[in-house]
């Protein structure tokens, strides 16, 4: 028996309807990034790492503030290229809250390059030395630079693979952070 | 999930090759069905490249517009090859109108132009769910189903997979069915947007929302639901048309 082609255009929109209405997600599923992935909209993963002038950092300390963090080597063409707009942006954005900070992927870098390569860009943002690797391979970092934008909940937003980032484009992100850190309600 | 593939000293990005390599044989597909069906293929190449073109600068014009003040100091950066600065909906937007403006003044501003562009949409769907799946995008919802699988610090649908395979059966059965039809001009189009936007309606229940919500509904879901229910009322519309002028 042929179906009266009316009724499929009647019926299978309001079947569909019905599947909507049981795929509907839970209040209790709505809940804000519980798991950490190196992803948007998940959790950034914490790690303590030691910095480059000596010292350490504990990323779980800087919940609250807006972060980017970029992963890079000193033999990395589009890492060299994109520094001076890093140390740019981290002078027009500091005093807004926002930190800058770059994890070196020392395990596979030159520790002498790297330390000439910062003196002769005159780099005054936090560099993180990641000597084994653990952090590289906890943020899955397939390919240098990587950069990850991270709101002041500790949610990554964005996520960029390869470079140069231009000056333009970590202004427009800054601001999205530090927009997004304006309107997020006190922890 | 494959995001990078290491050759020695080389790390190639899978996901915008296999975009490429989707483009490329589905632009292919296109144009020799348009030439075994007696249609320009010329008209489909030029479209497509216009669309792409036009995609491309658009996103650069429309990311550069929308932030303006960035770019003080810094114009170079406009000719920058960072895929970030560019404005996907803004590229849309361009790239339909570009499209159909070489179409009207190639005077094919008619439905069966679109007919001919269906086999490049249905073979670029599947390529858009491999890049999907190889980088981890458009990941499911959490799972213990046997099939799951372990991504981004859980256990979840493979729901790009489910796509794929979804838009491979629509892709053979508009093949299958493409000598057949009798229908009217715009119909195999249509029959694409319905089959398409079905499966997404029914699978998007299994891909995880993030904050894309309305209320507690899925916003892509919705979206589906409302393509489906539009596109299956003007198919109705068009075949009624169709069997009261066979009538007459």
């Amino acid at each position: 028996m042929k179906i009266p082609k009316i009724i499929l255009v009647i019926t299978l929109p309001l079947i569909l309807l019905a599947w909507i209405w049981f795929s509907r997600v839970p209040p209790s599923a709505q809940v804000p990034a519980s798991i950490a992935a190196p992803r948007e909209d998940f959790l950034a993963p914490l790690f303590t790492l030691e910095t480059f002038r000596g010292g350490e950092i504990d990323i779980a300390d800087l919940k609250g503030q807006p972060l980017i963090l970029n992963f890079w080597a000193s033999w990395c063409p589009p890492c060299r290229a994109e520094m001076p707009d890093f140390q740019q942006a981290w002078e027009e954005y500091r005093d807004s809250g926002l930190v800058i900070i770059g994890v070196n992927a020392t395990y596979q870098d030159s520790l002498n390059e790297m330390q000439s390569f910062i003196a002769s860009n005159q780099l005054t943002f936090p560099i993180l030395l990641d000597t084994r690797g653990s952090v590289s391979s906890l943020y899955q970092v397939r390919s240098l630079p990587t950069t990850f934008f991270i709101n002041s909940e500790g949610v990554i937003t964005k996520t960029i693979i390869g470079g140069p980032i231009p000056l333009s484009l970590l202004r427009v992100e800054a601001d999205q952070l530090l927009m997004d850190n304006y309107h997020a309600p006190d922890p | 999930m494959l995001p990078i593939l290491d050759l020695g000293p080389l790390s190639l990005p899978i996901p915008p090759l296999v975009l490429l390599l989707g483009f490329w044989l589905a632009s292919t597909l296109a144009e020799k069905q348009a030439s075994k069906s007696g249609a320009d293929p010329e008209i489909i190449s030029k479209i497509t490249w216009v669309a792409v073109a036009a995609g491309l600068l658009g996103a650069r014009l429309s990311f550069i517009a929308r932030n303006m003040y960035a770019f003080r100091g810094q114009w170079a950066s406009v000719l920058s090859l960072n895929p970030a600065l560019l404005d996907i909906s803004g590229g849309l937007v361009i790239a339909a109108a570009a499209s159909f403006y070489v179409a009207s003044k190639n005077q094919r501003g008619d439905w069966s132009l679109l007919d001919q562009f269906v086999p490049f949409i249905a073979l670029f769907m599947p390529a858009i769910y491999i890049a999907n799946f190889a980088s981890g995008a458009g990941y499911g919802t959490m799972t213990d189903l046997p099939w799951r699988i372990e991504i981004w610090g859980a256990q979840r649908h493979p729901v790009q997979l489910y796509y794929l395979l979804s838009s491979l059966v629509v892709f053979t059965i508009l093949e299958i069915r493409k000598d057949t039809d009798p229908n009217p001009p715009g119909s195999r189009m249509l029959s694409f947007i319905i089959y398409t936007a079905g499966y997404i309606t029914i699978f998007s229940r299994f891909q995880d929302p993030g904050g894309n919500l309305v209320g507690s509904f899925r916003t892509l879901q919705l979206t589906a639901w409302a393509v489906f229910t539009i596109a299956m009322l003007i198919a109705y519309q068009q075949q009624h048309r169709e069997d009261k002028n066979a009538s007459s």
